[in-house]
Formats: C-alpha cells, sequence, structure tokens
C-alpha cells in the first residue's frame, strides 16, 4: 500500500489554469481497457454480458477512499475517480494497483484520471452515460470572485445534465454551511435535477457512504462537524417536447 | 524560452484587434467595424453613413470585437472589449439600446426570429437580451455558459431549435433552444468534437442540419448538429503552403456561407488570400472550388457574403486601449473613449470583393472609389495594414492557443510562483 506522506500534495489546484496534461479529444478516442484489464481481455470475451462503460464517477476523488468502498458494493459497475491534483492523482492510482494485487479479483473495477472535470466531461463521456455522480467535500471558494471555481453552479450542471442518464443521481456533500446552502439552491432551481425524498434517501447505500467513506468526511466526522448533503435525480426537462 | 519571452512581450505591447466586415442581408449596406468605430456605406445610394447615438454612453469606448446582422427586421449588433453591447437600428442607423456587461465581449448573434440578442463574454458567459426598445430588463440575463473557456463563435440554427457555441477548449457545443431564454438554456444536445485545437468559428450551411468549423488546427470540418457527428475534415494546410512562408500551421481566421449556400468562403492566418469551397449537400462533403489569391500583401481578417453573392473581404486592424485591472474612474473612461475613438479615425483598412470566384480589381468593386475611401480610411496604405493585421493575428493565436511547456519550462515557472517568491524573501 503507498505511504500518504510520500504524495504531499497542495490542497487546492486551480480548475482555471490550462491543462498540462493529455485529453482526448472525443469519448470514443479513450481507451479505457488499460484502467480496468480485468474487463477488456485480451482476446475477444465469449460473454457480451458485462457492460464496459464507465457509470459511476467521483469527481475530485482526492485520496479515493470513496471509490474503493464502492468498488466492492457495485462490482460489475465500472467507476472512475477524477482528480486534478497530480501527486493525489498518482497516489491512488498506485493505492488500486496494490489492492488488486492484495486482493485477487477485486477492486478491477476502479480507476482514477488527473482531468479537470469542470472542462472536460465531454471528452470522456457520451451523452447520457453515468448513473452516479460524486461531488464529496469540494473546494468552497468563499470569495464572491472564486464563485465560478465552485464545482456545483448552474452552467456546470448543465453539463453534468448531459453526461448523466436521466434517472441518475447526483451526490453532494460540504462540511461548510454556506456552500451547502449555495449547493442545494442552485440544484433546487435547475430544471433538469429533482431532490430525492426522504424514503429514496433512506434505502440508498451511497447516501451512508458520503460521510464516511472519505478522509474528509472522515476528519469532519472526528471533530463532529455537522454536514450538509445535497442529493438530486437527473429528469427529463418538464416541457421537452422531444422527451429525451 | 521562447515562450515565456513571447508571453511577456504580448504583456508589455499594446493588443491588436483585427478589423471586421459585414454586409447586410438585404444588401442595403456594407459596415466595416475597425477600432471603436463603425463605417458604413450605403450601396443603394452610393454614400457613406453616419451613425447617431444618443444613448449612453454614446459611441464604443474600445475597440469592437465582433457584430452581426438580423436576418429579418433590420438590427444590427456591436460589441467590444469597452464591455458595451450595442443594438442599432440598421436602417435608419440609430442605436437602439445599450447595455453594460461586466466583461469583455467576444462574440454576437440574433436569435433566428430575431426577438433576442445574444452576447458572450471572454469568462464563456453567453448573455441574452430583448431586441425590443424598451423593455423592463436592464441587466444581461445569463443564458448559458462554458467553465470559463473564452467562447469565440455563438450562432442560432436556422431552424430555431439549437444555440451552437465554439470554445478554445477544442468545443462545439449544441444547446437546444429554450421556449423563454430568459430563464436559460439547460439542455446541451450534443458536442461536436473533433477539433484538435480552439475552434475559431462556426457557421450553418443550408436548412439541412449542416454545421461547418474551423479552427488552429488549421481544419474545415462539416457537422451534422443534430447528432453531433463529424462528416467532413478539410486540412487547409497543403492549400496554404503557397505564399513560400512556413512558421507553422495557419489557423482558420473566419467563414462565411453565400446566402444561396452555393460558396463557403474561407480565410486563413497571414494568408493573402481566401478559399471558396463547395459544400455537397447530398454527400454532405466540402470541396475546393477556387483558391482566390491576391499579390498585395494583405490578409483579410473578415469575410461576409452579401445577398448578391459578393464576397466582401477587409484587412486591419487597430491597438486596443489597455484599462488594465484597477478601478477605472469615469474621467479615465472618458479620456480612453477619446482615444479609442482617434485610434479607430486614423485606422487604415483594405477592403476587397471576390464575385463568382474571381476578385473584382480596385474601384471596380460596387460602390466604387467613395466605397473604398469610407471604409479604408484615408491615406490607405497597405504595408500599414499588413503590420496591423499581422500583430492582430498573432494577438488571436496567442490569446487562444493553449501555451505548451516542457517540464524544465514548468520547473522554471513554479519556482516564480508568488508564494515561492514570499517565502524566499523571509
Amino acid at each position: 500500500m503507498p505511504k500518504k506522506r510520500f504524495y504531499r500534495a497542495r490542497a487546492h489546484s486551480n480548475p482555471l489554469s490550462d491543462s498540462q496534461f493529455p485529453v482526448p479529444v472525443k469519448p470514443d478516442e479513450f481507451d479505457w481497457s488499460e484502467h480496468f484489464p480485468a474487463f477488456f481481455p485480451a482476446t475477444e470475451p465469449e460473454d457480451n454480458a458485462k457492460d464496459l462503460k464507465v457509470r459511476f464517477a467521483d469527481i475530485g476523488c482526492g485520496f479515493g477512499g470513496l471509490i474503493v468502498k464502492l468498488a466492492l458494493l457495485f462490482p460489475e459497475k465500472l467507476m472512475v475517480g477524477m482528480e486534478l491534483r497530480d501527486k493525489v492523482t498518482e497516489y491512488v492510482k498506485e493505492r488500486i494497483l496494490a489492492l488488486r494485487e492484495q486482493y485477487k479479483g477485486q477492486y478491477e473495477n476502479i480507476t482514477v484520471l488527473r482531468t479537470n472535470a469542470m472542462k472536460y466531461l465531454p471528452n470522456y463521456f457520451e451523452k447520457g452515460q453515468l448513473e452516479k455522480m460524486f461531488f464529496l467535500f469540494p473546494d468552497p471558494h468563499f470569495k464572491e470572485k472564486n464563485h465560478r471555481r465552485r464545482i456545483i453552479s448552474t452552467a456546470l450542471l448543465a453539463e453534468y445534465a448531459y453526461v448523466m442518464a436521466i434517472g441518475g443521481i447526483l451526490y453532494t456533500i460540504t462540511d461548510v454551511q454556506e456552500l451547502g446552502e449555495w449547493m442545494k439552491s442552485t440544484l433546487d432551481s435547475h430544471p433538469l435535477f429533482e431532490p430525492l425524498t426522504a424514503d429514496e434517501l433512506e434505502t440508498d447505500v451511497c447516501v451512508e457512504l458520503l460521510s464516511t467513506a472519505t478522509e474528509e468526511g472522515q476528519k469532519v466526522e472526528r471533530n463532529q462537524g455537522t454536514t450538509y448533503r445535497a442529493i438530486y435525480r437527473r429528469i427529463v426537462a418538464p416541457k421537452d417536447p422531444a422527451g429525451a | 524560452m521562447e515562450e515565456i519571452g513571447g508571453e511577456e512581450k504580448m504583456k508589455a505591447g499594446k493588443s491588436m484587434a483585427p478589423a471586421l466586415i459585414a454586409a447586410h442581408p438585404d444588401g442595403s449596406c456594407v459596415v466595416v467595424a475597425v477600432g471603436a468605430a463603425l463605417r458604413i456605406f450605403n450601396l443603394l445610394k452610393e454614400e457613406p453613413v453616419q451613425v447617431q447615438d444618443d444613448t449612453l454612453p454614446a459611441g464604443h469606448g474600445d475597440v469592437i470585437r465582433a457584430v452581426a446582422f438580423d436576418l429579418h427586421n433590420s438590427l444590427f449588433a456591436s460589441v467590444g472589449d469597452d464591455k458595451l453591447v450595442k443594438l442599432w437600428d440598421a436602417t435608419a442607423w440609430t442605436c437602439i439600446k445599450t447595455v453594460r456587461l461586466s466583461k469583455k465581449a467576444s462574440a454576437v448573434t440574433f436569435s433566428h426570429d430575431s426577438a433576442w440578442l445574444l452576447v458572450a463574454d471572454k469568462f464563456g458567459i453567453v448573455y441574452v437580451f430583448s431586441t425590443v426598445r424598451h423593455d423592463a430588463i436592464h441587466k444581461p440575463v445569463l443564458i448559458l455558459a462554458h467553465c470559463c473557456s473564452i467562447i469565440t463563435g455563438l450562432c442560432c440554427s436556422p431552424d430555431g431549435k439549437y444555440i451552437v457555441t465554439s470554445d478554445r477548449d477544442f468545443k462545439i457545443r449544441v444547446t437546444k433552444f429554450p421556449e423563454n431564454p430568459l430563464t436559460g438554456a439547460h439542455d446541451i444536445h450534443t458536442y461536436c468534437l473533433g477539433h484538435t485545437n480552439f475552434v475559431a468559428c462556426v457557421a450553418f450551411i443550408g436548412f439541412q442540419g449542416l454545421l461547418i468549423s474551423g479552427g488552429g488546427d488549421a481544419t474545415l470540418r462539416l457537422w451534422e448538429y443534430e447528432t453531433g457527428a463529424l462528416l467532413d475534415t478539410f486540412d487547409t494546410t497543403d492549400e496554404a503552403g503557397v505564399s513560400g512562408q512556413s512558421q507553422g500551421t495557419r489557423a482558420v481566421v473566419a467563414v462565411a456561407v453565400s446566402s444561396c449556400n452555393t460558396y463557403v468562403g474561407t480565410i486563413l492566418e497571414r494568408f493573402e488570400g481566401v478559399l471558396l469551397f463547395a459544400c455537397d449537400m447530398v454527400e454532405r462533403q466540402l470541396s475546393l472550388l477556387q483558391k482566390v489569391l491576391w499579390s498585395e500583401n494583405a490578409p483579410p481578417t473578415s469575410l461576409s457574403f452579401d445577398s448578391g453573392g459578393n464576397l466582401w473581404l477587409v484587412s486591419g486592424a487597430a491597438e486596443t486601449v489597455e484599462m488594465g485591472d484597477e478601478f477605472v474612474t469615469p474621467e479615465a473612461l472618458a479620456v480612453a473613449q477619446v482615444q479609442a475613438q482617434g485610434i479607430a479615425m486614423a485606422a487604415v483598412t483594405h477592403v476587397q470583393v471576390v464575385r463568382d470566384c474571381v476578385l473584382l480589381g480596385g474601384t471596380s468593386v460596387p460602390g466604387g472609389e467613395l466605397l473604398l475611401h469610407t471604409l479604408q480610411g484615408h491615406q490607405a496604405g497597405v504595408q500599414d495594414v499588413t503590420a496591423a493585421t499581422e500583430a492582430a493575428e498573432l494577438a488571436m493565436k496567442n490569446l487562444l492557443s493553449k501555451r505548451q511547456y516542457t517540464a524544465e519550462q514548468r520547473e522554471h515557472r513554479k519556482r516564480m510562483r508568488n508564494d515561492k517568491v514570499v517565502s524566499l524573501a523571509s
């Protein structure tokens, strides 16, 4: 298992700066097989039953706590953690390889990408591909000048709605009250998202993980901090004649 | 190191903005926007037109970056680095209204039904305004946004169903045109992905769902915008190699489609001519019809077809008035505006017309010498035009291209970071 102290990184990275990493021109040009070798065997598989499309995305996955937990809960779903910080991505990469080595046959369905999810989601995913998106403890960006760097905004929700399947769930959680309210009100006012009911929240296995799985969540719990969740479903536009 | 040097030079030197040209869809006039000024020539009466602006502030205070005519109601819009959006009556040439944005504008267009004006700013936000003279809303209303990427092209599909936006992050986005634009366009229909550098321009061809785009990868691409499928790619690199200079690829600067959809005109960076394409609507592909070149050293910066099939081309550029990031007093703004108007007055352009793939020589253009005199400025020397144009194209390319740093340069830049400098000093 890699040691976190060898992968020290800054807490934040500017999402607006130009990328210095390769980005696929379009989704079908991206080769997922090297990320999921167990799902894409070298020889043509007999059964085509496996879903070879990434269905879950953890945006700003940090040290990867959530996808590691989700890997065992949904072993048939391919999922990707997206992280902008180079060193942190390296750590998660090593962590996944170590887990695959340690527990043979498990953790084959998770991977990590160094990329800027604010800019390049359509380069990786087709329309309606994702079933779940996670935004756990995003940077709060308190200054009004920096609100455009927030990962949940009306303009970006349009892009998330594009890559998400109808009925897909978007999870957000934060320990910053101001940001929690911002995310809730932004999602509430967006025509393509509706909140989950209390019952649905109760039965969703991922909800529990939001506050317990990640390093950031555990820290908040240790300090007995409050968390603010906003969990929404992607819906068809109310007055969309095409019905999408 | 070369890149870093270039960057510093850009900051120190004045930025240039290319001249723009637009022909009225009804063929009544031609407009050249250079610097902060609009030069208009009425082709029917064969006389220059002076604009009248009673709104506040009157006239543009910095270079105009984008202009657009609407199709039906004889409206015209101009936006620029002064953050002002001006809507004009394109018959009487009076200003209908002026709206101030918080950022510099980069693109403008009208909705298909002419009811709405859409303006993109350099932070990637598209605002919408009603074109009605007196409406209750004076604040810009956000309709959609690209995440902090400069929007280079903006147009509404001829079927009225979509808004198409292109940006410097290689993307073309097709968004459904909403029933009520004031509540925003949230439903992204598709993306047209395939460009490998910034997208510089987009335009529709015909009514069969075709879109054409050009960009920094020197290609012209034909798309089906309903599905986002790439139908055809034309690499202009070989066509543009003729003039001898081979300093990198030439970005596609602009495209224009003739009103009967027979021709697609394309201009390239540092290229003294225009490429004319035909678009086969059945096979859905592009073919090069004609390469029109000229000996004068004046690469065009903008082009526009008029209803009679004339292709109008302009070359030229004007300096911008840099205001910096500090708070700007109204007095300073007034001074800047006078300065901008002065620059625009002195700016020279070079106007040319191509008809049926043939360049019309000298004063045989529609409107004759008086038109050239009006649109080009007083002592239009081709050499001045060329130098200014090249500076403008370079500035535009530097703005839109992503800088590529080697590992070494990146380390050097990291060492120069502000927080590191402070920690070294203490």
